[in-house]
Order: structure tokens, then sequence, then C-alpha cells
């Protein structure tokens, strides 16, 4: 080790490959190369929305100065990205053997995309430009997703180079191990449409925007609607490569019977039936079912089928609570009308308008509309509001343990599969990621998954430890006992006899010749070994 | 995955035949509705229109002046005013019904029972019932008089008879 106390300098190419390694090299997977693309994709997609919402004139105005510093803002993180790739090419495989790499790398043609996508803000600095130009060419930002989608297309047809048309339709649509990031892709976009469609049914409630947007959010629908049809069309065609869908007429009949098809159909039916109802309905009526298309999400998280799978879990106990709730509810309404009518009668005139007040009162909600005036009807609802507080609480208390237990089940049988990953004592790269996957599809984090890794290496570890120190050779017996001494060392034999017959010959042999690790004694012993084992 | 014939199969054609046709569906219908969406845009402009003007009208008759029109100041009545302005020759060029070129111009409600009154305009007067209380409102009828200040809200008769709100102005 240096005396050398002063820190020393990093020679440029080392920063380079470090800088390279860490945010660009695609191969390395602890990188952070895969989150910068995302956050570079998620600010390509803004850029695109707020480019958009610049042409309403009325939003624009509202807030000019925020679209400029948005703007700047991305140009700064562009310009960064395309300096920092520029430095690093000399890194890059690709352009490292080029004589010129920086130059290499220059004429790429992601290089020239990245490019055009900033350099019409500079050339603005210098050249009278129009606006609308300028707006125009900052369309070319979107083409930087090219980054991230041509990888992701190449590796789709490397995985399904041997598919059918139907069945690259089928991976590109559902999670199949042929379905690479370019499903993810196709996950995202369609989750994003979802998102942009709701938020828009939602903000075209409040008159006044839809005032202004009334023709943008036409136009915002029919876009959703194109994606949505083309989805649910390509999916009724492909769900045959599902085994559960095999038949060609009946399989798919069953599939646009299944709730998530269900649901795909719902999410575009009102714009098909609003010409034909608008006469007949109000088309806000029809407006509020495009909120259904919230329900597509239930593909993308294991919500839906959580809440499925506790309720059918904890339904006796939930049915047996609600049943008593029933009881309660009918008691007290029954208690108020008998108390309250000669009082009030116009609120408490049968028990059926009395159950409104017995709900509100026992829920502890309490809105105040109803509330009984006479003495022993104001007694009866503080014994039974209290009651009725813990009784209404029990399913609340039910459900939240059950989604704790379900919880816990998803931990163990992430566990259970990373204990299944290291039966072999190694988990390869493509384990870890399994793992991951199963983590995300369980809603449960990476940092869980890392945890719980380190665990099970801690569990190895101690173990191994045990197993050495059971085996600790007594060699104060051996002295004065030849008979014991030969048992002890038939024993060993045949330890080293069943070491040599269950590994690996070849990797072995490598460490054997390694002299760091192995003596001249220890090579020779292990020949002999190897001499002495039946051929495989 | 089982591997089959990878050759383009008459199923593929049918459905891709389809996936063009709903978007050619889509298409269409979106196309529609946006033409019905401008010409909704164009009947809020006229509305404004009209609202501005009734407005100036307004605060010139809240200062003792005329209007410019006859018809519209005190002591006339809504329906000398209203026939002005509907009139080519009147202030505002004449109001017409930008989304059905046979419907009303200014109706009484949006009623999808009468598909005439779809893209008309509706002006409301609100009439306070008593003191402190919010306004009435209705449909402003034929014999009001101009001679007090008016309340009044402008719609316009949309799409699926949903009445779309546009100004309320003193009048």
């Amino acid at each position: 080790m240096s005396n050398d106390l002063s820190t020393p300098s990093l020679p440029a190419s080392t920063v380079r490959a470090y800088v390279y390694r860490q945010v660009f090299d695609p191969t390395n997977k602890q990188g952070m190369g895969k989150r910068l693309d995302g956050y570079i994709s998620t600010l390509i997609i803004l850029n695109l929305i707020a480019l958009l919402v610049e042409q309403v004139p009325t939003l624009y105005a509202k807030a000019p100065g925020f679209f400029h510093i948005f703007d700047v803002f991305s140009i700064i993180v562009f310009t960064i990205e395309y300096v920092l790739r520029l430095y690093v090419a000399p890194e890059d495989p690709e352009f490292k053997g080029a004589r010129l790499p920086r130059f290499a790398y220059f004429k790429s043609p992601f290089a020239l995309i990245d490019l055009a996508a900033i350099l019409p803000f500079y050339l603005a600095a210098f050249i009278q430009i129009d606006l609308r130009m300028l707006r125009a060419l900052r369309l070319l930002r979107l083409f930087k997703l090219a980054r991230v989608l041509i990888p992701a297309w190449k590796e789709f047809k490397e995985l399904n180079k041997d598919s059918t048309l139907r069945q690259k339709v089928y991976n590109l649509l559902n999670p199949t191990p042929q379905s690479g990031a370019l499903h993810e892709y196709v996950d995202l976009f369609i989750v994003f449409w979802v998102l942009v469609s709701v938020a828009a049914v939602i903000l075209e409630s409040v008159e006044s925007v839809h005032y202004v947007l009334n023709v943008e959010f036409v136009l915002l629908d029919g876009i959703a609607v194109a994606i949505f049809t083309t989805e649910y069309i390509l999916r009724l065609y492909s769900c045959t490569e599902n085994p559960n869908y095999r038949h060609w007429v009946a399989g798919r009949l069953a599939y646009a019977r299944s709730p998530s098809a269900v649901v795909d159909g719902l999410a575009v039916l009102p714009f098909f039936l609003e010409p034909l109802l608008h006469s007949l309905l109000d088309l806000r009526f029809l407006r509020i079912f495009r909120l259904l298309r919230l329900l597509k999400l239930t593909r993308y998280t294991t919500a839906g089928t959580t809440l499925i799978r506790v309720l059918s879990r904890e339904w006796p106990v939930i049915a047996a609570s609600t049943f008593i709730m029933m009881l309660l509810v009918i008691l007290t309404a029954s208690l108020g009308y008998l108390f309250e009518r000669e009082a009030q009668p116009e609120k408490f005139e049968n028990i059926p308008q009395s159950i409104y007040w017995a709900v509100v009162t026992l829920a502890s909600v309490g809105y105040g509309d109803i509330s009984p005036v006479t003495p022993i009807g104001r007694a009866a609802t503080v014994i039974l509001a209290l009651v009725g507080l813990g009784i209404f609480a029990v399913p609340a208390g039910i459900l939240a343990t059950a989604f704790n237990d379900e919880l816990r089940r998803h931990r163990e049988s992430i566990r259970n599969q990373l204990l299944g990953y290291l039966s072999d004592g190694v988990l390869e790269e493509s384990e870890r990621e399994q793992l991951y996957r199963s983590a995300r599809a369980l809603r449960l984090t990476h940092e869980e998954v890392d945890l719980m890794i380190e665990r099970a290496r801690l569990d190895a570890e101690a173990t191994t430890k045990a197993a050495q120190e059971q085996f600790v050779i007594p060699y104060h017996m051996m002295e004065n006992n030849p008979s014991f001494s030969a048992d002890q060392f038939k024993q060993l034999a045949t330890l080293m006899r069943q070491v040599a017959a269950v590994s690996d010959h070849s990797a072995l042999n490598k460490i054997f010749h390694d002299a760091k690790v192995t003596s001249e004694h220890d090579r020779e012993l292990w020949s002999l070994v190897l001499s002495h084992l039946p051929q495989k | 995955m089982e591997k089959t014939n990878k050759k383009i199969t008459s199923t593929d054609f049918l459905y891709f035949a389809l996936v063009i046709l709903g978007l050619a569906a889509t298409v269409m219908l979106t196309n529609h509705n946006m033409r019905e969406a401008q010409r909704t845009e164009t009947a809020k402009k006229e509305a404004e229109r009209l609202a501005e003007w009734l407005t100036k009208a307004g605060e010139a008759r809240a200062k003792k002046e005329s209007s410019g029109v006859d018809a519209c100041d005190p002591p006339s009545e809504w329906a000398a005013c209203q026939e002005a302005l509907l009139n080519k020759e009147g202030p505002i060029g004449g109001l017409h019904n930008v989304i059905e070129d046979d419907g009303l111009i200014v109706a009484e409600t949006c009623d999808k029972e009468k598909s005439e009154t779809h893209g008309a305009y509706i002006i409301e007067n609100g009439v306070p019932p008593g003191p402190g209380l919010p306004p009435a409102w209705a449909a402003i009828t034929a014999d009001t008089k101009l001679d007090a200040p008016l309340t009044l809200r402008v719609f316009v008769c949309g799409r699926s008879f949903h009445k779309i709100p546009v100004a309320e102005i003193k009048y």
C-alpha cells in the first residue's frame, strides 16, 4: 500500500470509463443507464405535452413564463446528455475502434437526432426564427425516444425471429419470455393514454375548462379511442396464443367475456354509441362511462386481484360482521322510529326512512340533518352509537389484517423463489432479474428483494459455518487409538472421493492449478483421488 | 412458445382489416365530432358577441344614453329588441343558428323533444324572488319591459341538448 497521503488524481480515461460504465453502458445492470433512459424519455413526453398545451392560446397565456422555463430546463438536460455522450464516446465499444471516436459518434444517427433536438434552441439566439417554426422543430425531440425504442424493437425481433405474426402480437401485448422491453413500452404507452383520457373526462366536467378546450377534448378522445380500439381488436386476435383461449372461435368468445376484455370493450363503447344516442341521452351521462377506462389499469397492477383474493379469503368473517351490522342498523332504525316518530313525524315517518339516520349515526358520519330530540331517543342513540363504533370498525380491521397477510404471502412467495434459485448455491443475474420482475408484479420493492438476498446469503454463511464446526476432527483421541485413527482416515478419504465425484473436474482443475490457492501436495492428492474415481 | 407456420393467414388479414375498419370508424366519428365541436365554438363566439353588445347597451342605458337601437331602449319590450338583433341590418349583423341551418335562432329551452332547438341561443332572465335570495331563472318573455335593468344569462343549446353557459350580463 502506498504511504503517499496526497489524493491521487484519476487519469482522464478512468473518469471517462467510470462515467460511461455508470451512466451509459447498457450492459451494466447496476448502473443508472436504464433509469436515466427512463427520466429522459419522461422529459421527452413532458416536452410533447407542453408543446401541445402551448398550441392552446388560453392555456399558454396563463403561464408563458413556466413554459419558457420548462423549455430551457429541458434543453439544459438534453445538452448535458449530448455533451456527456460525446465525451464518453471513446469508451463506447461501437465507436472506440474508430480513428476519431468522437467524430464517429457525432455523425451516428442517434447523435444527429440528439443534436437536432437541441440545435434549434441555440440557433434561435443568433438567427431570427419564426416562433411557430421553432415550436414545430421542437417536435424533433420526440425522435430522441428512438434511443430506447430502436434497441427494444431489435431485441423484440431477435426474441421473436421464429414466431408467427399472431405470436408476435401476443408477445407485444402480454408479458411472456419473448416480450422484452418493447412490451413494457407498449404497456407504458397504454397506461399513459388511460391516464390522459381519464384526466380529460374529469376536466371536461369543469364547465369553465370544457368551455375553452371543447375541441381539444374531442380530439384527445378520438386519439385515445383509436388506440384502445386497436388494442382491443389485437388482443382479441392474439388471445388464441393463450392456452386458456386456444380455440379460434370459442376461445375468442371466452376471451371477450373475460373481465379485462369487457373493461376494454366498455372503455371504447361510449364513443361509438354517442352518435346513436346523442338525441336520446345527455352525453355527459355517457362520458362518465369513459371513466371505466381507469379499470384498464387493473391489467397492469395486482391491486384488483389482491382485493378479490382478500375478500374471498375473509368472506365468512366479513359476512358475519355485515350480518351483525345489518341487525344493529335495523334495531337502531326501529328504536329511532319508536322514540322519535311522534316528536318528528316528517323525519322518522317510517322504519325505512329511519335507516338513513341509523347508518349515518352508527357509522359516526353524523351529518346532523336528522337527530333525535326526545330524551329517551337521545339516551338510546348514545348507547347505539358507542356499540356502532366498534361493530362498524370490524370489517375495516379484518380487511387491514387480511391485506397485511397478503403482503406477507407475497414476501414468502418471493423468498421461496429465491431459495429455489439458491439451491445450486449461486444467484445468477438472470435469476436476480426474474426475482425483481416477480417482486414488481407483487408490489414489492427492489430494496426488499435485495434485503431477502442478503438475508439468504447470511443464512447460507451461517449454515456453512455450522457445518464446518461439526466437522472438527478429534485429534486427541487418535494418538493412542490407531483403529479410531484408521476409521477417521477412511471417512476423510470417502469424503474426498465424494467431493471429487460431485464436482466439476475441469473447474476444480483450474482452481488447483493456481499456486496461490493450493500447494503441490494438494495438487498431488487431488490427482490421486481423481485417478481412482470411476470414469463418468 | 409453440412454433407454427410463419405465413400470414386469412385470419391475420381478417383481424388486420378489422383494425383498419376500427381506425377508419374512429377517424370518421372523430372528424364528425370535431366539426360539430367547431360549429359549437362558432355558436359560442356568436353568443359572446350578443352578450358583449347587450353588456355595452346595458352600460349605455345605465348612463341614460341610447344603445343605438331604438327597439332596445326603454320603453320597448324584449320582442322588439330581439327582432332588431336578429335582423341582418341590426347592430350585430344578425344572429343565425350555426349548428342547425333549419333550427331556431332563439329558443326558450334546450329540449331534446324539439330538435329545432339544437344550436339555438337561449336568453334567461333572472328575477329575484325576494331580497337576499338568488334570482329565479326563466327564459326571457317577449313582453318583458326594458325600462328596468335586467340580469340575463346567455346559453347555446349544444350537442345532446345540453345548455352551454356563455355569459351572465347586466342589461
